[in-house]
Parts: structure tokens; sequence; C-alpha cells
């Protein structure tokens, strides 16, 4: 019964671990959701940077002309930072600090980029316009130039500035826009110093021709330090930073599930350790059954059978020889019959109470007692049953008072003790019974000089049909100690044994007095 | 391929998110497509539709509607983006309107918003949904107090409506959402020029002129795009002074109020011209009340040309047939 509620315990332990574990391998787990929003916000983060080059490029190159497509792919971008801002919850702080300290860099140099090509869209439009209008508003002035008086050198120094420029678009370098610079200084000098109407056609070439000039190296390097950002390689490293957080974060979950599958398994392992103990407790109760069964039978085949068989004698003699017999020799066999179903009585007596002990039925009944007086009956009934020439020591240590006890159990302990006292031992010897009266219970002793106890028979001592291996020659039930160790039990005392074989024997039981009527 | 498409493709990429295999891969082949030159065309027809959640357009429309998103309880977005007026403030309000009074800048149309890069003159917010705080929150336009407030103003009569529209509750992402959302359906495709870019009928012939002018002497340079500008910033005033004569004030400024950096100055997020013949008057300050006023103007100022008479109202007339349609009726309001 021990061990079953000993492995019952381990396997409430086992669950309450197994419960605590299965908490943190909820919480630690890895959202497969969550992980695949960031992880492939992380990768579209860098893609969108090389699709943003791209779009930079071939806007710069002509080979778009809206700005749509990198409209969108700052749509994408500014969706895919504010995913990038929010590191999955089941990452820890750290983790998510260190990712999110990335991710504010990313953004920063995304910003950066951001406020670069917003520029670059700016002054491209310019620009362009001014590439496209430079040659077409030449072509429009120049007859006119042409024909105008002192028109000439203006009209040769517009198409220079015309040529100039163009070189200077098509193979960038800082020579040809020196060059160029020189010619856009040439013709504003000949248009200032010529005719109002001259200047005025002019003017307009002018300005597209200083738009190409000064924009034209503004974009390119504009282009140029967009492409120097390295927002890609920020967004790689938040890319990496969550990929080390993740392996960390799975390396976590995995541990905590072994967690689980380990307290499963030690779960199931302790319940069937359970079951086992349990069956086993329970065939170990059937086969204590059985044996007392068997013991149960064997006693009263013998037991009963002798009793019996002396009421029947006696009462076949009796129907017999009654007329001719003595009334002395008559009452001696009537007293033979009485003495034998006395003692049959006993015998179903102390049957039934093991019986009631055994099923946990065995009733209290406390009723106020004197100790001394209760100990002085027992002794006289035990001494009229032994005879006058066994000597039977009393030691009373107990006041008048009345206290709180079952006297028919008390009654059955002593006289118990006391007969097997006498049973086991020689005629010449003495049994002593001390009794102490205390405060709160009692301690009565009851020694003898007997034959003692093996102590191999001790722990089973107090079994129902249990006896002693050296007293099987002497009759009895294997009842009485029985009786008397539920009793003191049923009191909440406790019984216990001295022996030594040869030399005697001494049961000392102590009984805390009920609470009740008293 | 238009943003709609686009936000479809955005919409694939999450999706691709749930599904089991090479999430990596998976997200690089989702992306769109880079786009092919068509450099005689630098232009994309409005898509038909953009695949909104019809409940949450819906709510958002009363929202839009709805005075109580003001402080005051009387001014709803509706108040300066009249639907039936070009989605922007009506005629007959104009002398007497609030941000007239009060505001320095012309009231932009809230259509086809969708496709514009950032909002507001200054470019100044990102999102539809980032904008919507700005007039709301402004005291001279809505002065809606405090985001909190504006939830305490809705919830009573709108939890059930915004559970409808699939929101778990009434509060300020939700609203932003809603409105946001219902400003992206304020799409007007089907213009004449959207059926001359997918081939189903020509142009006009004055249209058609004003076309060539339009990419030829360089406006295309700056308005392109599905939205036909719209997607950048620049310099009002590349080739002249656009203020003739008078002094700037802040107002002026433009993105320089915003940057604090000297080279934005009179710099502006260059407006769409889809419906600009319905959505007078023009520029940031409204100080061009027509628009053959505002094409000379631009002409003079943006590119340094001095446009005939002819070429004027050849432009405009392109720029006419920029007029879409919103819920199978013309904007241009002549049942066409």
């Amino acid at each position: 019964m021990n061990a079953s509620r000993m492995v019952g315990g381990a396997v409430i332990v086992a669950l309450v671990a197994l419960g605590a574990s299965a908490v943190r391998a909820w919480t630690a787990a890895v959202d497969t959701a969550e992980h695949r929003r960031y992880s492939a916000a992380a990768s579209r983060a860098q893609e969108l940077d090389a699709r943003l080059d791209e779009e930079v490029a071939r806007s710069r190159l002509g080979l778009v002309n809206h700005y749509d497509g990198i409209v969108r792919v700052w749509d994408l971008s500014r969706t895919t930072n504010v995913e990038l801002a929010r590191p999955p919850a089941f990452l820890t702080d750290d983790e998510r600090a260190a990712i999110a300290r990335e991710a504010a860099a990313h953004r920063r140099v995304t910003e950066r980029k951001r406020e670069l090509v917003e520029d670059f869209k700016t002054h491209l439009a310019v620009l362009r316009n001014s590439l496209r209008a430079l040659p077409h508003n030449a072509e429009r002035v120049l007859p006119s130039l042409r024909e105008a008086p002192d028109g000439e050198p203006v009209a040769r120094a517009v198409e220079g500035l015309v040529v100039y420029t163009a070189l200077m678009t098509q193979a960038p370098s800082e020579a040809r826009r020196v060059r160029a610079s020189r010619r856009l200084r040439e013709v504003d000098a000949l248009a200032a110093s010529a005719e109002p109407e001259i200047a005025r056609a002019v003017e307009l070439v002018v300005r597209h021709a200083q738009v190409v000039i000064e924009r034209h190296a503004a974009v390119d390097a504009i282009v140029r330090a967009i492409m120097a950002l390295e927002v890609s390689r920020h967004a790689a490293r938040v890319a990496r930073a969550y990929g080390r957080a993740h392996g960390a974060a799975e390396r976590r979950a995995d541990g905590w599930s072994i967690g689980v599958v380990a307290c499963v398994a030690l779960v199931l392992a302790l319940g069937a350790l359970f079951i086992i103990v349990r069956l086993r407790a329970e065939r170990d109760r059937e086969a204590q059954l059985a044996t007392l069964k068997s013991r149960f039978v064997s006693m009263t085949s013998h037991e009963f059978r002798t009793p019996l068989s002396v009421i029947l004698s006696s009462a076949e003699l009796l129907e017999g020889y009654a007329q001719s017999w003595s009334a002395e020799r008559r009452a001696k066999h009537v007293a033979r019959i009485q003495t034998s179903a006395h003692a049959m009585t006993t015998m179903l007596d102390r049957v039934l109470l093991i019986g009631r002990a055994e099923a946990g039925m065995l009733e209290l009944r406390p009723g106020p007692v004197r100790l001394d007086a209760l100990v002085r009956t027992v002794v006289e009934e035990v001494r009229s049953m032994v005879g006058p020439e066994r000597s039977l020591e009393l030691s009373i240590d107990a006041e008048g008072r009345e206290v709180s006890l079952d006297e028919r159990l008390i009654r059955h302990v002593l006289i118990n003790l006391l007969t097997n006292a006498f049973k086991y031992s020689d005629d010449d010897t003495t049994v002593t019974l001390t009794v102490h009266g205390g405060a709160d219970g009692a301690r009565l002793e009851v020694r003898d000089e007997g034959i003692g106890i093996p102590p191999q028979d001790r722990p089973r001592l107090f079994e129902a049909f249990q006896r002693g291996s050296n007293a099987e020659e002497l009759p009895g039930t294997g009842l009485g100690l029985a009786v008397a160790a539920r009793s003191v039990e049923a009191h909440g005392g406790m019984i216990e044994v001295q022996s030594e074989v040869g030399r005697g024997t001494t049961f000392t039981v102590r009984v805390p007095y009920l609470e009740g009527p008293s | 391929m238009g943003r709609g498409s686009h936000a479809w493709v955005a919409l694939l990429l999450i999706c691709g998110c749930s599904q089991p295999d090479s999430e990596r891969e998976a997200a690089s082949s989702r992306l769109p497509p880079a786009e092919h030159a068509r450099p005689e065309h630098p232009f994309e027809p409005i898509p038909a539709d953009l695949g909104l959640d019809p409940r949450r357009v819906e709510l958002g429309r009363r929202l839009f509607d709805e005075p109580r998103l003001s402080g005051d309880g009387e001014r709803a977005c509706v108040d300066c983006h009249e639907l039936t007026q070009g989605g922007v403030v009506p005629e007959e309000a104009r002398s007497n309107h609030p941000y007239n009074e009060t505001g320095p800048y012309n009231v932009p149309t809230v259509f086809n918003v969708a496709f514009n890069f950032r909002y507001n003159w200054q470019g100044t917010f990102e999102t539809l949904e980032d904008h919507l705080g700005g007039p709301m929150m402004n005291e001279r336009v809505m002065n809606a107090g405090s985001w909190p407030e504006v939830v305490a103003r809705l919830r009573p009569s709108y939890t059930r409506e915004f559970e409808r529209a699939g929101y778990p509750r009434v509060d300020e992402a939700s609203v932003r959402d809603a409105i946001a959302t219902y400003q992206r359906s304020l799409i007007t495709p089907d213009a004449p020029f959207d059926r001359f870019l997918r081939g189903e009928a020509p142009l006009p012939p004055d249209a058609a002129e004003g076309y060539d002018l339009f990419r030829s002497i360089g406006c295309v340079s700056c308005h392109q795009g599905i939205n036909v500008g719209g997607n950048l910033y620049q310099r009002y005033g590349v080739m002249a002074d656009p203020f003739e004569g008078r002094e700037p004030n802040e107002a002026d400024f433009g993105l320089m109020n915003r940057t604090g950096r000297n080279e934005d100055a009179f710099v502006f997020r260059v407006p769409s011209l889809r419906n600009v013949a319905v959505t007078a008057p023009y520029f940031h300050d409204g100080s061009a009340q027509t628009l053959p006023d505002a094409v000379r103007h631009m002409g003079d100022v943006q590119l340094g040309t001095v446009l005939s008479d002819a070429e004027v109202e050849a432009i405009v007339a392109f720029l006419r047939s920029l007029t879409g349609r919103y819920r199978d009726a013309s904007l241009a309001g002549d049942g066409s």
C-alpha cells in the first residue's frame, strides 16, 4: 500500500512537471506563421532595394518615363519596414531588441535613400525636359537668328552650345562640362549685347542649357549616392540577426519539447508502475485472504471440533448414564458442556470482532471507566480461569478517578494478554501486570517468564489466525492478539512486544483516554 | 498594371507567407514584374476596381459624411470634398468656406488619391491613414480634439456597424482604416483618355492635338503615370518666378516648411491632373480660377514657354479627356 502511495505521488509530481514544461513549451514555441511573416519581410526588404535600384536606373536611362514603378516599390518597402519593426513575439526581449536595432539602422538608410530618390525624381523631370527642349528651341530660333542682322555669330554660338551640351551628356566628363559652360557664357554674352528680339529668342535656349549643364552632373551624382547606400546590406543584417534569434528560439522550443516528451514518458512509466504496484498489492491481499481463509478453516476444524466433541461426548454420556450417575458426576459433565460452549462463544465473538475490525467497522463505545476497578475485576476473572495455583502479581498506579475508554475492548485486551501469558508459561512462573494511569492515557504492561516469541514470528504477530512457530502444540486460535491489537488501534493507542525465546515476553499497551461521555 | 493589381500582388505576398514551402523564393517570385518601357504613352488607365472590402468602404462612406468627427459636430469630410463637385469644395460654398477664411491651401480633390505617392501639398503624409489625422485634428479645419474624443463621439451609434465591417471595436485604427479604405475606393475610371490608352476609342481631334502638345512642350515631364502627376515633388517656378512680383507667403514655401531645407523652397507635390477640368480653382493657393489660366501659367513658369491661345485650347481639350466616371456617372456632369 505504501509503495503504491509513493508511486501515486510520483505520478502527480510528474504530471505537474509535465504541465509546467508544456506551458513553457507553448510560450517558447516558434509561431510558424510569425516566422514566415518576418523572414519573408526580411528577404523582401533586400529584394525591394534591388528593385528600387533597377527602377532608378531605368528612369535615368530613359527606359521608363513615369515614376509609378518607383512609387510602387516604395509602397511595398514601407509596409515591409513596418513588418521589420515588429520582430516576432516568440523571441526573447534581448533578441527582439537586437533585431530592432538592425531594423532601425535599415530604416534610417532607407529613409535617406528615399530622400535621395525624391530629389532624383524632381531633378530628373526638369533635366529630361530641358534635354528635350534645348535642341528643339535651338532649332526654332536658329533660322530667325541667321536672318537677323548681326545674328550669325549668335547662331553659331547657339549651335556650338547645343553640340557641346550634347557631347557632355553623351559622354560625361568634367572637361566637356567646362567646355559646355564656356559656350553657355559665350551665348549669354552675345545675346546680352544683341538686339532685344534676339536676346529674348535666345533666353529660353540659355535657360535650358543652364539646366542641362547644372543638373546633368547633379542627377548623376544623386544616382551614384543612391547606389552607394547599402540598404540591401542592412536588410541582410536584419535577416541575419533574425536568423540567429530564430535558431536560438528553435533550440529553446526543442529543449522544452524534449522536456514535455520526457515528462510524458515519465508519467506513462510511473502510471504503469502504479498500476503494477496496485495489482501486486491486490494479488498479495488476495493471497493473504486465501491464507487467512485456509487458516480459518484449519483453526475451526481444530478448535471448534475439540469443544464440540467434548459437548457431544458429555451429552451422549449424560443421555446414556445420567440415571445411574451420581449428581456430582452429572454436574461435572454439565460443567464440561458449559465450558466448551462458552469457549466456542468467546471464539465466535472474537472472529466477529476481527471481521468487523478488518472491515473497518469496529465501533468504539467510550464510557466512564474506573481503571483500577476494571483491572481488579479482570484480574479476578483471570485468576478464576487459570486456578489458584498460578501466580499473578498486580501493581496498580492509578487514581480512582473515572476516565473515558471502551470498557469492553479494554477487557478483551487485558484478558487476552493475561490468559496468553499464563498459557505460554510454566505453572511455577509468575505473570506480572503493571497498570499506570497517567493524565492523558493508560499504560498496561503484561510480563511473563514463558517460552517467548521467535523473532521471525514477530512481524505477523498481530495478524489474525497467526500463531507462533513454537506454540503449535498448544491449543489456540491465533485470534487473541489480533483482537487485542485491533482494540488498541481503535483507541488510537499502540501495542508493543519485547520478547526473548525461553526467557519470557512483555506486552506493553498504551491507550489514550477517549473524548466522550466521561 | 495599375496599383490595384499591385495591391493584389501585395496581398498575394502576405497570403504567400502562410504557405509552407520556401517562402524566400515565393517572396521574390511574387514581386510585381518590372515595368517595360512605353515611352510614347507614359500613362496607365485607371482600373475598374481595386478589390476593396465593400463593408469597409460603406462604413468609410458613412464616416466621411459624419459631422460628429469634427469638434463642433458641424463639419464632415464631405463638406470640403463634395463628390458631385469633383471631390473638392462645392463652387457655391467656395466664397465663404472656412478653408478660405483660415486655411492657406487650396483643397485638393479626394478622387483617385489611391494613386498618389504622398498626401497634402507639402507631401506631409505617406499614407491616407496617416493623412486623416491632419485635417481632422487641424483646429482650423475639423478641430476634432483628440482620437479618444472622436472615438467616444462615434462609439454609441457605430459599434454595430464597425463590427459588421469586421473591426473588433470602434477605435482610432479602425476609423482611420475605414475612411482610408473609402477614399481608396473613390477612383474615376473610364475617362476618354483611359479608353484611348486601352485602345478602345481614339481621342477627339482637339484632345489628340492637345495630347501631342502635352508631351512635346514638356508637361509630361512631371504629369505622368497612372494619375497624370501625383507621384513626385517639383519646384513651382522652374523657369520663372511664379508669384508674378508678389511676396511669397509662408504657404508658398511648400515642402521647405516641413523639411527646413532651402532647396525645398517652393517645392510642392505635383498634383494629379485626373478630373482637373472639374476641380477648379488651381494651384496650392487656388490662384488660377480657370483651366486655360492654369495651363498658360504652367507653360510660362514651369516650361518657359509662352503658349498661344490655340495651344492652350488644345491642351485644355486634352485635359478634359481626363475627366472620369464615378459610380457610372461622368464627373463632368454632362451625361457623357
